[in-house]
């Protein structure tokens, strides 16, 4: 096998809906400890490859392995106990408290009896580990887009996964609220962690990302590190635009120029 | 957390004994508690053969609609569901219509009863086809008005075509809703499968914890939503299938009381389930009672009742989330 004992990795797979391919024959594989950024133009395939990829999706062709195992073949609950994701724009549905929403990553391990000794020190070390502590007690629906962002990542941080996948992440915050999540986000993988998200924006993709993998009408267009693979030529092909790119302080300055 | 949710149904608990006492000496003939231990008491008979079979039916019903309501708003995260509002009940009493109508449902109560259930099956399949998981709350409301209409249009049809003016009086009486004059027999045919549903929707409180965020996470939090979907099925088919085959249509149970818990509980849908059963025995047990307080020639109807309790609830549930929707 090539896939790495353990790491986790796409091997050719193949997804179409209603006739049209979405994803064609990608393969791709992800170390732990590190932050990797897919990104690509609307319809490119991220979502669905992220999908895969947690095993929420049954690829038409291919497979996805998770430390060396078929991620379909898994038990759901083994798979959501190694590997968290998180869902683009969650919605969280009843007022429920930040301290509840976290309990709810222990759904992997917890029976009808509800949530034992161990899932509450978790749950209390995820709300440490995101900074979370303060606001534990207060509903999900009267917190600051930023307030929000960190509780859900301490509900995905609290089934103490070794992968996180995050669809979108960064939707709806303001620009210092995007930098704190995505600081968070990597000081999660810095602790040895595997961080896979997907990301609309370049920039914030370049400042994060050790390794920024670019899809482009189901495949993959580039795979590497961010100032070699976010290139004006790569922008022009994949998304159509005239751009001006420069290393600047925070990573890659990418000044558009415009549509070609 | 969980030991105000134990507070609260402990709370609960000490209402129903209470309803029950009341329940046992309220009515047409007042039966005071010295009449209860004499069995040579002439009252004894109506205390044994007539109000406690529509005691028991009334927590039964209660405690199954209320589990049914909580449920179904868990898994849609629809404040708006329950059996009543989205149609079950009145598929489950076109379900009963029918046989009475063809006469079947005088001979055989089970026909009549698994008629109900088999109906409220299907209205449930049809909830989840027509609008879905996740669906906004149009979608569901108006899954549940297209359910309303239809089976609203079977009752009328099977009204107009009743072979006798017997029949047509056997079945509006009967789709009023009503816990009076019921036997031991009807407590013994409904307890079993209330119960069985009540228990199966039970089942189902880990996974409408996970549903709070979502079919996708909750998939990625490692549930199984088939398994959610059809115990949710079978256990809302039964319980509403069973509860309007021995007492007609009482609406607005599943509705109110989870609504009503809801922020008592810290919102969780998993942990709502219990104390909407403990709620809903004691809503409709305290409706029944009250019905038979009001001083009225003939008993007004408890579905009726809980009617006109129910749709100005309903109303002011609409614009509060109006309002927080805006």
């Amino acid at each position: 096998m090539t896939a790495a004992p353990t790491g986790l990795s796409a091997e050719r797979i193949s997804v179409s809906l209603s006739g049209q391919p979405i994803l064609s024959e990608v393969s791709v594989e992800f170390a732990r400890g590190g932050v990797t950024a897919i990104v690509g133009p609307n319809g490119a395939g991220k979502s669905t490859l992220l999908a895969c990829l947690a095993g929420l999706r049954r690829p038409d062709g291919g497979a996805v392995t998770l430390d060396g195992a078929a991620i379909l073949t898994l038990r759901p609950r083994e798979r959501a106990r190694r590997l968290a994701f998180l869902e683009q724009t969650p919605q969280v549905a009843w007022a429920i408290d930040v301290r509840t929403l976290v309990g709810l990553g222990r759904t992997p391990f917890t029976g009808a009896r509800g949530l034992g000794v161990n899932d509450h020190s978790a749950v209390e070390a995820a709300l440490i580990r995101t900074g979370t502590t303060a606001f534990a007690d207060r509903p999900v629906n009267t917190l600051s887009g930023g307030e929000r962002a960190r509780a859900l990542i301490a509900r995905a941080l609290a089934g103490e996964p070794d992968w996180l996948l995050a669809d979108e992440p960064l939707t709806g915050l303001d620009i210092g609220h995007q930098l704190d999540t995505l600081a968070l986000l990597r000081a999660l993988a810095a602790d040895g962690r595997g961080v896979v998200l997907t990301l609309h924006d370049l920039a914030l993709a370049a400042r994060i990302a050790a390794r920024v993998i670019v899809l482009h009408e189901g495949r993959i267009a580039a795979d590497g590190p961010p100032s070699e693979v976010l290139t004006a030529a790569l922008l022009a092909r994949v998304y159509g635009v005239e751009a001006v790119v420069a290393p600047g302080p925070g990573g890659l300055a990418i000044d558009l120029v415009g549509r070609l | 957390m969980t030991g105000r949710t134990v507070a609260i149904q402990l709370g609960l608990l000490i209402l129903i004994a209470a309803l029950c006492v009341a329940s046992l000496m309220v009515g047409p003939v007042h039966v005071p508690l010295s009449a209860w231990t004499d069995h040579a008491d002439a009252r004894w008979p109506i205390i044994l053969e007539l109000r406690l079979p529509r005691t028991i039916l009334a927590l039964a019903v209660g405690a199954g609609l209320g589990t049914a309501g909580a449920a179904m708003q868990g898994y849609t995260r629809n404040p708006l569901a329950d059996p009543g509002a989205l149609g079950v009940s009145a598929m489950a009493a076109l379900g009963a219509v029918l046989t009475l109508y063809l006469g079947a449902g005088g001979t055989q109560p089970w026909v009549l009863s698994t008629a109900a259930m088999a109906m409220a099956m299907l209205a449930v399949i049809l909830l989840l086809a027509l609008a879905g998981v996740g669906s906004g709350v149009t979608t569901f409301v108006l899954a549940g008005v297209i359910l309303q209409t239809l089976a609203g249009a079977g009752v009328a049809l099977a009204l107009s075509l009743a072979p006798n003016p017997w029949a047509v009086t056997e079945i509006v009486n009967w789709l009023m809703g009503s816990l009076a004059d019921r036997s031991l027999d009807e407590v013994r045919f409904a307890l079993p499968f209330i119960g069985a549903g009540v228990v199966l929707i039970l089942f189902t409180g880990r996974a409408l914890d996970a549903l709070t965020l979502g079919e996708t996470s909750a998939r990625s939090l490692s549930v199984d939503l088939r398994v959610t979907r059809a115990l949710l099925a079978v256990g809302v088919a039964l319980v509403t299938g069973a509860s309007v085959a021995v007492t007609g249509v009482i609406g607005f149970v599943g509705l109110i009381v989870p609504h009503l818990l809801r922020p008592l509980v810290g919102s969780r849908p998993g942990a709502l389930l219990l104390p909407s059963a403990l709620g809903g025995a004691v809503l409709v047990l305290a409706a029944d009672v009250t019905v038979r307080i009001i001083p009225s020639g003939n008993e007004v109807k408890l579905g009726i009742a809980m009617a006109a309790l129910g749709g100005p609830f309903f109303f002011v549930l609409l614009l509060s989330l109006r309002r927080k929707l805006a």
